[in-house]
């Protein structure tokens, strides 16, 4: 089994004065120091990145005039992270390596702001859909299915923002009420601007190791209990509101720790568009479907419910720079284990799932997914 | 190859059938998904389906006016087509019948493929 002995991460948010590299390296160091070891210790490393273009791993290391150690850059849209991070377990699990970097690095202020770019041979994109409206027909049907109310979609926004209110890495650090996200710009009915994630910079860090290894560092290491790896089902005409990748992936990973839904102390999960967080609770098996408004208004995923759902603020709220996101959330669960999450700390959690999607491709609910079982 | 043809009385699309496992795609593939063999031959579907969900997108592209509605209608013919709906302001509902009809002449683009759009039936 893969463990957990260092993260770090830096603050999410516009950081157009801050070099790729730079970025990267302030995470790195954090891990590294976090883990009491030094870069020379390191193996192997994994860099998940998406618009950043080449040998991102490299221009983060070579801040460090890092040398010969094998770097591989990995790209699985807003799945990045979790992908970078599902290879270092795979190197550990079946003992060709001891001691892997998991980096995640984004830069999209470079990009200067707005949509994400789609593949402009895709049918779907020609025909005008964005990633906010591929989101907003999800929510469109669902609410019809369901009941649900754009008041419902707002409140997603104002618990993730309540939440990253107490993080200082968040890049948005002020509550917001149902009101301020219902006035916001529309961007897709009926998603307004702030029931959809930010642009981001930043980057986030872990160290995975060996039990061996493990040892040696730390009395309380992390450990890697699943990490579920699996591209979208191709279905043309597939039920928008159900994630189909998603429950693959969960279905490996709860069986592979040998665990479910009722176990889980919190839950870091990938919540780019409001509604993508209510979908989520269902297919993640935290409520049956069409019960996710309940359970988010009865408090039930908020920081003191039953379980704590993106207690970081999330995609929404902390931010998504995208390669950086699905390592940043495994930092979130190690700060939490470790008692360290200060005003937003859940009380004594014990497992963690952490989830990201990346999607964007027409016959494709999402491109890829992981999730990640952690424990102490 | 066209994407849409019409004889007066109803708007056809032009899809495709596999000629090895008979699999249907809208628009037609050059590879199946069914046996991934490149043998496909055109068929025609007729253009009339219901509204499986929509959105107004008011951020769009660069050069894009907005703002557009968006729809996905599951076709009778069994496939789904994602495009633009025309008179949106007619109301947009779930279930509503809708039919496909080629985009109009200044709004085409290179890619036929993209040339069409959804109306929604009254009743």
């Amino acid at each position: 089994m893969a463990l957990i002995i260092g993260a770090g991460m830096t603050v999410f948010g516009r950081h157009p004065d801050r070099s790729f590299g730079d970025l990267g390296a302030e995470a790195v160091h954090g891990a590294l120091k976090s883990a009491q070891i030094s870069l020379k210790q390191v193996e192997e490393v994994v860099c998940a990145n998406v618009l950043g273009g080449m040998l991102p791993g490299q221009r983060v290391l070579r801040e460090f005039g890092f040398s010969d150690t094998p770097v591989t850059n990995i790209e699985n849209a807003c799945a990045s992270g979790g992908s970078a991070l599902h290879h270092a377990v795979r190197m550990v699990d079946c003992g060709e390596r001891d001691l892997v970097l998991v980096l995640g690095v984004e830069k999209l202020s470079a990009l200067g702001g707005g949509l994400l770019p789609q593949d402009a041979d895709d049918l779907e994109v020609q025909q005008g859909i964005t990633l906010p409206a591929s989101y907003a027909l999800r929510a469109t049907r669902y609410m019809a299915q369901y009941g649900a109310t754009v008041e419902d979609l707002a409140r997603v926004s104002v618990k993730s923002h309540e939440n990253a209110a107490l993080n200082k890495y968040a890049q948005f650090r002020d509550p917001w009420t149902v009101e301020d996200v219902l006035r916001s710009r529309m961007v897709a009915e009926p998603l307004t601007l702030y029931m959809c994630c930010p642009n981001s910079d930043g980057a986030a860090a872990v160290i995975v190791c060996s039990h061996q290894v493990a040892k040696q560092h730390t009395l309380h290491p992390v450990h890697v209990r699943a990490s579920a790896l699996v591209s979208g089902h191709f279905d043309p005409v597939r039920d928008i509101t159900v994630s189909g990748t998603t429950s693959t992936a969960v279905g490996q990973a709860y069986e592979r720790a040998g665990i479910g839904p009722d176990d889980l102390d919190l839950v870091e999960c990938h919540d780019p568009f409001a509604i993508a967080e209510l979908l989520y609770y269902e297919v993640l098996g935290l409520a049956p479907a069409g019960e996710a408004v309940p359970l988010l208004k009865s408090g039930g995923t908020s920081l003191g419910g039953r379980t704590p759902v993106n207690p970081s603020g999330g995609l929404l709220a902390r931010g998504h720079p995208i390669g950086a996101t699905g390592v940043a959330q495994v930092v979130e669960a190690w700060w939490q284990f470790r008692g360290e999450a200060g005003a937003r700390q859940v009380n004594d959690p014990k497992v963690a799932l952490t989830h990201v999607t990346g999607g964007g491709i027409s016959g494709y609910d999402n491109g890829a997914c992981t999730i990640h079982v952690l424990t102490t | 190859m066209t994407l849409l043809s019409s004889n007066g009385f109803a708007t056809e699309l032009i899809g495709g059938r596999c000629e090895m496992c008979g699999e249907v795609s809208f628009p037609a593939r050059n590879w199946c998904t069914g046996c991934g063999e490149p043998h496909i031959m055109p068929e025609r579907l007729v253009g009339v389906g219901i509204l499986y969900s929509y959105t107004v997108v008011h951020l769009g592209r660069p050069g894009v006016a907005v703002p557009y509605a968006l729809g996905i209608a599951d076709l009778t013919a069994g496939v789904r087509v994602v495009a633009r709906i025309e008179q949106w302001d007619r109301g947009l509902r779930i279930g509503a019948k809708v039919t496909v009809q080629p985009a109009p002449a200044e709004e085409c683009q290179e890619d036929d493929r993209a040339n069409l759009r959804l109306r929604v039936e009254e009743g």
